[in-house]
């Protein structure tokens, strides 16, 4: 058996083991042996690869967000305020006081209003 | 020749991985998170996220060989886990259903970006027609002892999107050629053609590598 092919059959049989012939070459054939070791070599370190990589933390922060826009899960932190938290208590705020100045504007307005027509008669 | 131990039964573990405590909530373990998940509890969800990220990360990770990508990927593989963790009927450990889980997301990704998942790369054939391949540089034939994982790691980064897919699968993650052909749609001689490829491939870059750094020594 020849080293090409030795090496054609090699990707089938380097796990399950070859016939008599293949496994003949492999024990005589310094180049083709090497080769296996190799091989073997990588396979094995490969293997040891433990999973080294630390995600970034905005990979939580995206699965936080679209469990709770889906409505799936509430806040995992909670949300203490059960009114909604401060953007919406300001937001709430700023529409009382718009309120409360057109209130005031418009009792004004009425109020000066009165005194020219008293003024007037 | 030694068939080497799939990677998972190769494992040891002295307590079963259901009963290890989830770190990020003394006391509760991986079972009970995983039931709590089910019910919606998203504390119990993030214990998990914080148990199983790194595996989850180092593989979309070093199947994408893109951080932007592996980082959306794990994105998605988490997402469709809450969607579909009430499935999971305890028939394998939740690590390997996950991480099943995970790699059908990366290989979706993948389909729709079209690249090739097995690749079209066929320089290397010319070679094994020819005889015994020539090796590179070092007086030292073999690679044996002298490979770190550093460099091991950054070789598969640079290998074609093909080759890395079937290479992480199998020699990284221990998936048998059988279940590669059934994720890849391709045949199990194809597989061990392709990994045989990406392992060849990476032989030639780490006995480079190798022989650059004894250069520069010199």
């Amino acid at each position: 058996m020849t080293c090409a092919e030795f090496q054609k059959v090699l990707p089938y049989i380097i796990e399950s083991g070859g016939n008599l012939e293949e496994e003949e070459h492999l024990r005589t054939c310094k180049v083709c042996s090497d080769l296996v070791q190799d091989l073997r070599y990588i396979a094995e370190q490969a293997k040891l690869l433990v999973p080294m990589e630390e995600p970034n933390p905005r990979v939580w922060n995206g699965i936080q967000k679209s469990l709770e826009d889906e409505g799936i899960v509430k806040s995992t932190k909670g949300n203490k305020d059960n009114g909604g938290g401060p953007l919406k208590m300001t937001v709430k705020v700023t529409c009382v006081g718009i309120l409360g100045l057109a209130a005031i504007l418009l009792a004004a307005h009425y109020w000066t209003t009165t005194v020219a027509i008293v003024a007037v008669r | 020749m030694v068939r080497p131990k799939k990677r998972e039964t190769a494992k040891v573990t002295k307590v079963s991985p259901a009963k290890k405590a989830v770190a990020a909530i003394p006391g509760m373990t991986e079972a009970e998170a995983i039931e709590k998940a089910k019910a919606g509890d998203g504390i119990a969800f993030e214990a998990l996220y914080g148990l199983h990220k790194r595996r989850v990360y180092s593989l979309c990770l070093r199947m994408t060989g893109n951080t932007a990508e592996a980082e959306d990927l794990t994105q998605e593989a988490f997402l469709q886990l809450y969607r579909k963790v009430a499935t999971f009927r305890g028939e394998s450990a939740f690590s390997t259903w996950l991480h099943r889980l995970a790699v059908n997301v990366v290989l979706m990704h993948l389909r729709k970006k079209g690249l090739p998942e097995v690749s079209l790369d066929e320089a290397m054939e010319p070679q094994q027609e020819d005889g015994p391949k020539k090796d590179i540089g070092a007086r030292d034939n073999v690679l044996a002892g002298s490979i770190d994982r550093v460099n091991l790691g950054r070789a598969i980064d640079s290998l074609p999107p093909g080759y890395r897919i079937i290479f992480v699968l199998h020699d990284v993650e221990g998936y048998e050629h059988n279940e590669i052909a059934e994720m890849m749609g391709c045949s199990i001689g194809n597989s061990k053609s392709q990994l045989h490829k990406a392992r060849m491939k990476l032989r030639d870059l780490l006995k480079l590598s190798r022989a650059e750094k004894a250069a520069r020594r010199t």
